[in-house]
């Protein structure tokens, strides 16, 4: 044939992947200039694996927005979000899709972290600033809630402090019995389902006699919640001062304690005795006045130190009452975007206004993502990163250190990992601006995106928080959906032959339908979920 | 060209040429059964049997033309339930057909049918039925198009007064906007909403309108790209898919053979002595398998026809819509009027309602029972034929579709399986992969 006589054959020993860096021609020969559709094997290519579906029940049909694994004590199990603001928990492939456990009509999407089989959750919203700039917080006025993982409703974490609703508790003499003379403060507090202890609430006092045990009458009842469900309360606790030698009459002036066998253990009794002196007061309760009742909602959530962190709220206003932080804020200020709010160690609700909080720079950027790692946390803004601390002292007084000025990540830019819904091998992979990111303490340049850095950098830097990232460390793949124009394509990584940007083969992988989240279920079987194609119909040619 | 800019073009939906059910119209105020023409388009897809086009009477009896799914036949029954039926003429499967009668209450009813016989040539008429009988039928209040899985209809007019067959023929095969109105021609007191802009759900009494032509939903028409069908073709039908209902999921349980057509029903088994709501039983969802684009609404209505399931006793004092949403939580307000189905069997659909999620909703009843001082037998009540009616802004693209939600969900890589996309049923090539399989180093 002419023009092949003195053709040398052109050897592939390893085949490299999908090249789109530079002119198609620079492309090396081991590479293709379009990979779609394909996954790789030990040696060589095959179209990618295809879909069905995973629920045996798809009715009603969801139209999914969001999935995160929820591990719960019992199993894997799944959150769906769905259009119109619904989070479905689905428990297993075959089980039929029960009602939603929440509700909230703003959500467009949703932070979550599962804390001891619970899952917490917190509604958020992409905003635009007047740049034209896109950005992410919590939604106003709308909590953190908390799923206790069996189907009830999930219900706003935190809780409110007893009050007088009911009547007016009141503390006088009991049956006889000795206790120290003088004059004492008492509370109750609530125990939630949860494990959260409210802030003292409905104080009384009473002039101890000495010679009798002190009764507690009228002990406030908790609400039921509002959808009229049953109370979170569960059961409560009797609270006390010492001995007050000069009353001022502020109740909230004085330091509480747990009373020893003060606590009512269900949510009915309404009488209890108490006989104890001040020196058996060792278990203080007085920070539970400083924690928010109700928290508000962020972007982000994750755990450091047994302790809950939640970033990127906007807030709430006067309607939570002294619960509000967006009261007294300087003019032109109207979020937090840039506090991240850390709870007690293993209190994941019990976040206190005054000291439970740490401040990133206020640089006009949202904080978008939280992580620890190897230690430190670490809280992300679009295109920096800041580390903190934990010096075993209240969270707003751990040091601050910018890390990087110019790598961060988006709401989902972290990848998850396997099933587990955690995101720590021995290196965290983060989707930045730039390009897909290796951070095992620094960012490892260049890029593992590098063969395909034109397409990275052609994707649309204000639509990057409808990225999302999922490590399948055990076959070591990766997937990453893709924002506008590429919302069908998930970009599809194979790391067999290295974790580093010459080893690792790229391609996409495209629907008929719009991917916007997914997951790893079963260990490592990717899960897509999609709200459908486009919102303008697609005609289709079915195969069979 | 002008161009016409944001028509409201309507229909009653559009089902991949398997409309499911179709408009019930009340002819209370002028009566029907008195040399009264009824033209209709209609296509068998399968030999199986359906009931096209339903009269009732406020008496009980009933006209209708049925298929066998091998022939066509009319039907008639008196009140008293002696029933004469006549055949009119074979099926060709997947052939639209144009049927036209004349009927006379205890006089003559004649009978035209014509096929079209290819996308190019008008239908001719024929003379096949012209008979007397002596059956009273009295005067009808009810007419019904009724499709099927296994049927099509299109271009539905009635007549109130009777037409030669030579106005029959171009009535047939004539497809202008407005209604029929070509000089000299009579004039269709209703002409089928399903290939022209305007429709029930634009009418606010539907009842109490005499002319049902009249009223469109826009003023201005100046391209025939805005119309369902254009030209005057009937064969158009055979390429193009006539407009049709959405119908409910789960074709099994559409009843057609037999009146009542009870979906939803109420079984009190007695009433207490407070008014009392109970639901209907059934719960149905409505789906399309056809190209209406994703625009917005304009208004849409849900068609239910409230009837008694002919049990003695107290009946429900009222009907009303009921609904889930696709959360399965209830929606139904009994203090807002447009939620009533007794007037005219509509019933507005609740405003949340969107184009994405009206196939996850679900469509049923309930019935409110007077309360009576003693326990009392209650009889049935039942909502019969359902249906939506939707109007938006647009046109059908004529490309099928599917709706969206039949492609949302949750989807798991199969790696076991054949190399295709499958969501909820609906199997998909995998889109144009770079390679098949290539082995590197072989």
């Amino acid at each position: 044939m002419p023009g092949t006589r003195d053709h040398d054959p052109l050897i592939i020993e390893e085949f490299e992947g999908w090249w789109q860096r530079g002119d198609p021609d620079s492309a090396p020969s081991n590479h293709f200039i379009q990979a779609d559709n394909i996954q790789y094997f030990q040696s060589g290519i095959e179209t990618r694996y295809g879909l069905r579906n995973y629920l045996s029940d798809p009715l009603p049909t969801l139209q999914i927005l969001r999935v995160y694994n929820y591990t719960t004590q019992t199993g894997q199990t799944l959150l769906v979000l769905t259009v119109g603001g619904n989070i479905y928990h689905i428990k297993k492939s075959t089980d039929p899709i029960g009602a939603p456990i929440l509700h909230v009509e703003e959500m467009e999407d949703f932070g979550f972290v599962a804390i001891n089989g619970r899952a917490y959750i917190s509604p958020f919203k992409t905003r635009l600033d007047a740049q034209g700039d896109k950005y992410q917080l919590g939604i106003k006025n709308v909590p953190l809630y908390v799923y206790n993982g069996d189907g009830t409703p999930a219900r706003s974490a935190a809780g409110h402090p007893p009050d007088t609703t009911n009547g007016v508790m009141f503390m006088g003499a009991g049956a006889g019995g000795v206790t120290d003379v003088g004059l004492h403060f008492g509370a109750v507090v609530f125990e939630t389902n949860s494990g959260y202890i409210t802030a003292p609430g409905n104080y009384s006092q009473y002039t101890y006699l000495g010679n009798t045990k002190i009764r507690f009458t009228n002990i406030p009842i908790g609400p039921l919640e509002p959808d009229g469900g049953v109370s979170r309360v569960i059961r409560r606790h009797l609270v006390s001062t010492k001995v007050i030698i000069n009353n001022n009459f502020d109740f909230q002036g004085y330091q509480y304690f747990f009373i020893p066998g003060g606590t009512v253990p269900d949510n009915t009794t309404q009488a209890w005795e108490v006989e104890y002196f001040d020196s058996d007061l060792i278990s203080d309760a007085s920070h539970l006045i400083d924690n928010f009742s109700v928290i508000p909602s962020g972007v982000a959530l994750n755990t450091y130190h047994s302790r809950l962190v939640i970033v990127g709220e906007l807030g709430l206003d006067s309607t939570f009452g002294s619960d509000a932080t967006l009261v007294g804020l300087p003019a032109g200020i109207t979020d937090n975007r840039s506090i991240a709010r850390v709870s007690f160690p293993g209190e994941p609700e019990s976040i206190s206004k005054i000291d439970g909080l740490i401040v990133a720079p206020l640089d006009g950027h949202a904080l978008t993502n939280v992580q620890e790692f190897r230690d430190v946390l670490y809280l992300f803004k679009s295109t920096r990163t800041f580390s903190f601390s934990d010096n075993n002292d209240e969270p707003v007084t751990w040091q601050e250190e910018v890390l990087d000025q110019g790598i961060g990540a988006p709401v989902h830019g972290i990848a998850t990992v396997l099933d587990t819904g955690g995101v720590n091998t021995d290196f965290l992979v983060i989707a930045d601006l730039s390009g897909l990111m290796l951070f095992n303490g620094v960012f490892a340049l260049p890029e593992l995106t590098f063969k395909i850095e034109d397409f990275w950098r052609g994707l649309t830097h204000n639509e990057f928080h409808k990225i999302q990232v999922t490590n399948d460390s055990l076959n070591k793949k990766i997937w990453i959906t893709l924002p506008e124009p590429h919302r069908k394509t998930i970009l599809h990584a194979d790391y067999s032959d290295g974790l580093n940007p010459s080893k690792i083969k790229w391609a996409r992988w495209i629907f008929d339908v719009n991917v916007f989240t997914i997951a790893l279920v079963q260990f490592d079987r990717l899960l897509i979920g999609t709200p459908g194609p486009d919102v303008t119909g697609v005609e289709f040619q079915e195969l069979l | 060209m002008a161009v016409n800019t944001s028509a409201t073009q309507s229909a009653l939906y559009l089902s991949n040429d398997r409309p499911e059910s179709s408009p019930t119209l009340k002819f209370n105020e002028f009566g029907l059964g008195f040399g009264h023409t009824t033209i209709i388009w209609c296509r068998m897809t399968s030999n199986i049997g359906a009931q096209i086009l339903t009269h009732s009477t406020t008496s009980g009896a009933l006209t209708y033309f049925s298929s066998d799914g091998y022939n066509w036949a009319l039907i008639l029954r008196d009140h008293f339930g002696l029933s004469q039926t006549h055949y009119l003429g074979p099926i060709t499967l997947n052939r639209w057909t144009a049927i036209a009668y004349t009927m006379q209450d205890g006089g003559s009813h004649k009978v035209y049918i014509g096929e079209e016989t290819n996308p190019t040539l008008l239908v001719q008429l024929a003379l096949v039925l012209n008979v007397t009988n002596s059956f009273l039928l009295g005067a009808h209040s009810v007419i019904h198009p009724i499709g099927t899985p296994n049927n099509s209809i299109c271009n539905f007019k009635h007549f109130n007064q009777a037409l030669t067959l030579a106005q029959i023929q171009i009535h047939a095969n004539t497809w202008l906007a407005d209604g029929d109105q070509s000089a000299g021609l009579p004039v269709a007191n209703w002409a089928s909403p399903l290939r022209v802009p305007g429709d029930l759900s634009s009418i606010a009494i539907r009842s109490g309108l005499g002319n049902w032509t009249h009223n469109y939903g826009y003023d201005v028409i100046q391209s025939p790209e805005n119309f369902l069908f254009d030209g005057n073709e009937p064969g158009y039908l055979a390429n193009q898919r006539c407009a049709a209902w959405l119908y409910p999921v789960g074709t099994g349980t559409l009843t057609i053979a037999n009146q009542p057509y009870i979906f939803v029903r109420a079984v009190p088994g007695s009433t207490p002595n407070v008014p009392t709501f109970y639901d209907g039983t059934v719960f149905y969802r409505m789906e399309d398998r056809g190209a209406l684009p994703d625009v917005p609404y304009v208004t849409h209505a849900y068609v239910a026809r409230p009837f008694l399931d002919g049990s003695a006793g107290t009946p429900p004092s009222e009907y009303w819509a009921l609904f889930t949403d696709p959360n399965g939580n209830r929606i139904s307000d009994t203090t807002n009027p447009i939620y009533r189905l007794d007037d005219d069997g509509v019933s507005a659909i609740p405003f949340t309602t969107t184009i994405q999620t009206i196939y996850a909703w679900k469509y049923g009843a309930q019935f409110k029972y007077a309360g009576t001082p003693t326990i009392t037998t209650a009889a049935h009540g039942v909502v019969v034929q359902l249906a939506l009616s939707i109007s938006y802004i647009g046109k059908p693209t004529g490309i099928r579709q599917f709706p969206i939600v039949d492609l949302s969900g949750l989807f798991i890589i199969d790696e076991t399986g054949p190399r295709i996309d499958q969501y909820n049923g609906i199997t998909l090539k995998i889109p144009d992969p770079t390679i098949r399989t290539a082995y590197i180093g072989e």
